[in-house]
């Protein structure tokens, strides 16, 4: 199982497969890994199967899941469940993710990350659900917070006590999505810095930055436009705090061409780079505070 | 509200309207967005991704009905009975069933069997690539073991039975350089030919669709079922149907990769 570089890694879609698989092998070019979504390759052979095991050849990769809806009252899949155990099992990637949300009711699916209410019953349920997955998988996996378009009167958790709980309790990591924070806060009329205050700074494992729209709703996560400037300078404050935590930018909506992505991923690297930099400086003055690369 | 009734309430939300207890539920938002409408944005990012997989499996379906109405089916089937899985890549197996209710495609009698044949092409994309069978030399075996003798299929087979030419319909819609739908292929097309046997499996090159006999059909769907060859045969025999010529498609179908080998059942 390889760990991933503290480095800019890119959410590898469908449209970009070839470009991204023709590119020169020795390119300087980033991107330093790769994550693609467990759901896209959920088979047992065929040309999915192919296209992974030519990214894997080249790049570290990372598995992030969008179905498993580990919060529903309604059981795990445990047909999805399985399905992510063997794509586990034939790439042992560095990382497995899925979504601090529900999306399950019975047998029905949204396919979608629904909000949760911040409460203990709900910490209780995700983090029992995080077991049985981890347990599944034999390893660890990480939760990323979601983007929430509304909250409920019975939260009686912040949104990272509650992203922070979860962890705790369970074990498991956070994949944090530095544009979720953003579009949150702006929504629900919170600091963004708060919530990064409120991460303890071993948790975060990997980093999302993607990017959201304004709307008469206010700001939606569509992962359809460019990363936002707000949101690059919370992504400063997040590798000052935490250190050179892999960094993905994911893009699912009004794909650009690949070298447009790879210039925002090239952005994240340079600010990861000198996030290195600045630990390498810091331990020499004497604190200890590099942080290792996840794994 | 317990998280259960919150759950269901929430999701009854994003197929209909929010009921009252839900709307009390929700915490006022500080820009004052009434709470139905970010409700809405939920059921708008839903539908908008299982739309957006329905269309990738059942473009043919689509160009033959319009998009208008292709939009309302979809809606229509996502409300009754809905995506039953978080994999959105399975999500329309059953989406022929709501065409075959459908009163506005009623002039369309074979848009359902389109429907079926773009799932098994979508379908068999994700199926193994080797059969899970071990294959066996059929000339080496005795003659007690010649009876147990079967067809070990590529996993990605699917066979498909209609009453329409449906590979026809489906291969005058497929990307052309001087059009993008070739009505005139269509409209040559005999739709009234009468029953019509395919399968559909998946080449290293790609998809590949086949036209059978109704005997083949059996004796493929009868491979896949565990049958040997020899219990085959006399089914095909009983159902009074001229036999397949094995010494024919035997080895043009282990030449097109749709036939792996021989297996012992």
């Amino acid at each position: 199982m390889t760990s991933l570089p503290p480095r800019a890694g890119l959410g590898v879609r469908a449209a970009h497969y070839t470009a991204l698989l023709d590119a020169p092998e020795r390119s300087p070019t980033p991107p330093a890994w790769c994550e693609v979504h467990s759901e896209n390759f959920f088979a047992e052979g065929g040309p999915a199967l192919r296209v992974l095991d030519r990214l894997t050849e080249r790049w570290p990769l990372s598995l992030h899941g969008v179905g498993l809806a580990l919060g529903s009252v309604a059981p795990l899949d445990a047909v999805h469940l399985a399905r992510l155990q063997a794509l586990e099992r034939r790439y042992r990637p560095a990382l497995v993710s899925e979504h601090l949300c529900w999306g399950r009711l019975g047998d029905w699916h949204s396919n979608d990350l629904l909000p949760l209410p911040y409460t203990e019953e709900a910490v209780a349920l995700l983090a029992a659900r995080v077991d049985q997955v981890q347990d599944t998988l034999g390893r660890q996996i990480l939760l990323e917070n979601v983007s929430c378009y509304v909250r409920f009167a019975a939260d009686q958790l912040t949104e990272w006590e509650f992203a922070a709980a979860v962890c705790e309790r369970s074990g498991c990591g956070l994949l944090l999505d530095v544009n979720n924070i953003y579009v949150n806060a702006c929504n629900h009329g919170y600091d963004a810095t708060d919530f990064l205050q409120g991460i303890p700074v071993h948790l975060p494992q990997e980093i999302h930055l993607g990017g959201h729209e304004a709307t008469p709703w206010g700001l939606v996560d569509t992962h359809g436009a460019p990363v936002a400037e707000p949101v690059w300078s919370l992504y400063a404050q997040a590798l000052a705090r935490f250190g050179a935590v892999p960094t993905l930018i994911e893009r699912d909506n009004d794909l650009p061409p690949l070298p447009v992505l790879l210039a925002e991923v090239a952005r994240a690297d340079d600010l990861l780079v000198e996030a290195v930099a600045a630990a390498t400086t810091t331990t020499a003055a004497g604190n200890p505070g590099m942080r290792r690369a996840a794994g | 509200m317990q998280l259960a009734d919150l759950q269901a309430a929430f999701a009854g939300a994003l197929r209909g309207e929010p009921d009252q207890a839900l709307l009390h539920a929700i915490a006022p938002a500080p820009a004052g967005v009434p709470a139905p409408d970010r409700l809405a944005i939920y059921r708008r990012t839903s539908l908008h991704s299982q739309r957006s997989a329905l269309t990738a499996v059942y473009p043919v379906v689509q160009a033959l009905i319009g998009e208008a109405l292709f939009a309302a089916l979809v809606h229509d089937h996502l409300t009754q009975p809905g995506s039953r899985s978080g994999d959105l890549h399975r999500l329309g197996g059953d989406f022929a069933h709501t065409l075959l209710q459908e009163p506005a495609c009623a002039g369309l009698p074979y848009l359902a069997e389109v429907a079926r044949l773009e799932w098994a092409l979508h379908d068999n994309f994700f199926a193994a690539d080797r059969t899970a069978l071990a294959l066996v030399d059929a000339a080496q075996l005795d003659a007690s073991a010649q009876l147990r003798v079967g067809l070990a299929l590529h996993p990605s087979v699917r066979l498909l039975a209609g009453q329409f030419p449906v590979h026809a319909i489906w291969q005058a819609h497929q990307p052309d350089p001087a059009a993008a739908i070739d009505t005139g292929r269509l409209a040559a097309t005999d739709l009234q030919a009468g029953p019509i046997w395919l399968s559909v499996h998946r080449r290293a090159e790609g998809h590949c669709i086949a036209v059978l006999t109704a005997a083949q059909h059996a004796l493929l769907t009868d491979a896949q079922a565990g049958l040997p060859l020899a219990v085959s045969l006399e089914r095909i025999e009983a159902a009074g149907w001229l036999a397949p010529d094995l010494a024919e498609c035997l080895p043009r179908w282990l030449g097109g990769q749709l036939l792996q080998g021989f297996a012992l059942y």
